[in-house]
């Protein structure tokens, strides 16, 4: 059985013909030689979920659907839930509102992050090619380092190293700028009344 | 004290037009990590979700070599003539090629190009860290043991193992597990 009907490089049909094996197919619109390496879930039975009407009065019903009977219980809430409502979420049984709420401490339920260490870096070292602007990105880079440190950094790289980097840089053009201006005030002739 | 490390790296950041992407191994799935230098947005592939892996040729590594290997024809074509007809090769024209001749190795040493795609219920996404055959297989062959593993209650049991008149269990029409093709990549010009 083909595993996709469309070539993944260029987008067209792949026609029947085109697959050599169960494995490999050749695409003749852009001379391709693709290779799949399926696993067990492509030919798992997908079961489809139906929720239960509740038909009693007794029966427990789902804390979302009122007529739905309950078959699960939310392992975050512990509200009841209908087959519907219960998803698999991380090896979990959640309901909606858990998933859309899950805490962002954990690594696996972050979707994005800001990295506060990357912005600072970056704004300390690329206005050094147009010095003049370093007065302002030098305080700018040190106030992002510090307001970033505790911020939760990147989930795959957890050092600080360029919060550091950044206030150092940041410091140094700060010092360079004190060390300038001072230069300067004292080469001018003092103005005399 | 260090923490414990959720992801390990599987492949070196790989950029694009304004992000770079990294492939990471977690516990039961794997992360794609796409960063702009400012922020970072994180794309999980559940094992137990992974239909197919899908690795197609890609001509980038040829275009590459040829633009490269041109470059550094007509640039040594440069170097001979001003050795000839000029007072020797100036220390300007070693200025392109030195990068030239750098890309053309580089791209050499890595090998051929490919494109990757994996495959779920939903959706088939493309993983631009693997972009290299080399690198393909070595990714492969940690991934796809764990992901046969996450899989395992997938696969039916032996047809002796059945109990007679037993339901079969589900997903009982699954084919034997998958291996990796050995001709996956083969024939690269530098692997």
């Amino acid at each position: 059985m083909p595993l996709a009907s469309n070539c993944p490089s260029c987008h067209r049909t792949l026609p029947r013909d085109s697959w050599l094996n169960e494995r490999q197919v050749h695409c003749r619109n852009c001379d391709a030689d693709i290779e799949f390496v399926p696993f067990p879930a492509l030919h798992a039975n997908r079961s489809v979920v139906r929720s239960e009407a509740a038909t009693l009065g007794e029966d427990a019903t789902c804390f979302f659907h009122a007529t739905n009977r309950a078959a699960a219980v939310c392992n975050g809430c512990g509200r009841l839930l209908c087959s519907v409502c219960a998803v698999d979420f991380a090896g979990q049984c959640l309901c909606p509102t858990c998933i859309a709420n899950r805490p962002t401490s954990r690594p696996d339920n972050v979707s994005s992050r800001m990295l506060w260490d990357g912005a600072a870096l970056m704004i300390a070292t690329l206005p050094i090619i147009v010095w003049p602007f370093t007065i302002v990105t030098a305080p700018t880079a040190i106030g992002l380092a510090i307001y970033g440190w505790n911020k939760p950094c990147s989930l795959v790289r957890g050092s600080r190293v360029r919060l550091v980097l950044a206030m150092i840089l940041g410091a140094a053009q700060l010092v360079g700028w004190v060390a300038f201006l001072t230069t300067v005030l004292r080469a001018t002739p003092a103005v005399r009344h | 004290m260090a923490r414990p490390r959720f992801y390990r790296r599987l492949t070196r950041s790989r950029s694009g037009v304004g992000t770079y992407s990294s492939l990471w191994l977690g516990p039961d799935h794997l992360l794609l990590v796409t960063s702009t230098g400012f922020s970072e947005s994180y794309q999980r592939y559940y094992f137990r979700d992974v239909q197919a892996l899908v690795v197609s040729d890609s001509n980038r590594f040829v275009v590459l070599l040829a633009v490269t290997g041109v470059a550094l024809f007509f640039l040594g074509i440069s170097a001979l003539m001003a050795v000839l007809f000029g007072n020797g090769v100036s220390p300007w024209i070693m200025l392109p090629t030195i990068p030239t001749f750098i890309v053309f190795l580089w791209n050499l040493i890595l090998g051929r190009t490919c494109k990757v795609h994996i495959v779920t219920g939903v959706q088939t996404v493309p993983l631009p860290p693997l972009s290299r055959f080399r690198r393909t297989r070595r990714v492969f062959a940690k991934i796809v043991p764990l992901i046969e593993a996450a899989q395992a209650s997938l696969v039916p049991p032996p047809i002796g193992d059945t109990p007679t008149g037993a339901p079969p269990a589900a997903g009982a029409n699954v084919a034997a597990a998958p291996e990796i093709s050995p001709e996956l990549g083969s024939g690269a010009a530098a692997s």
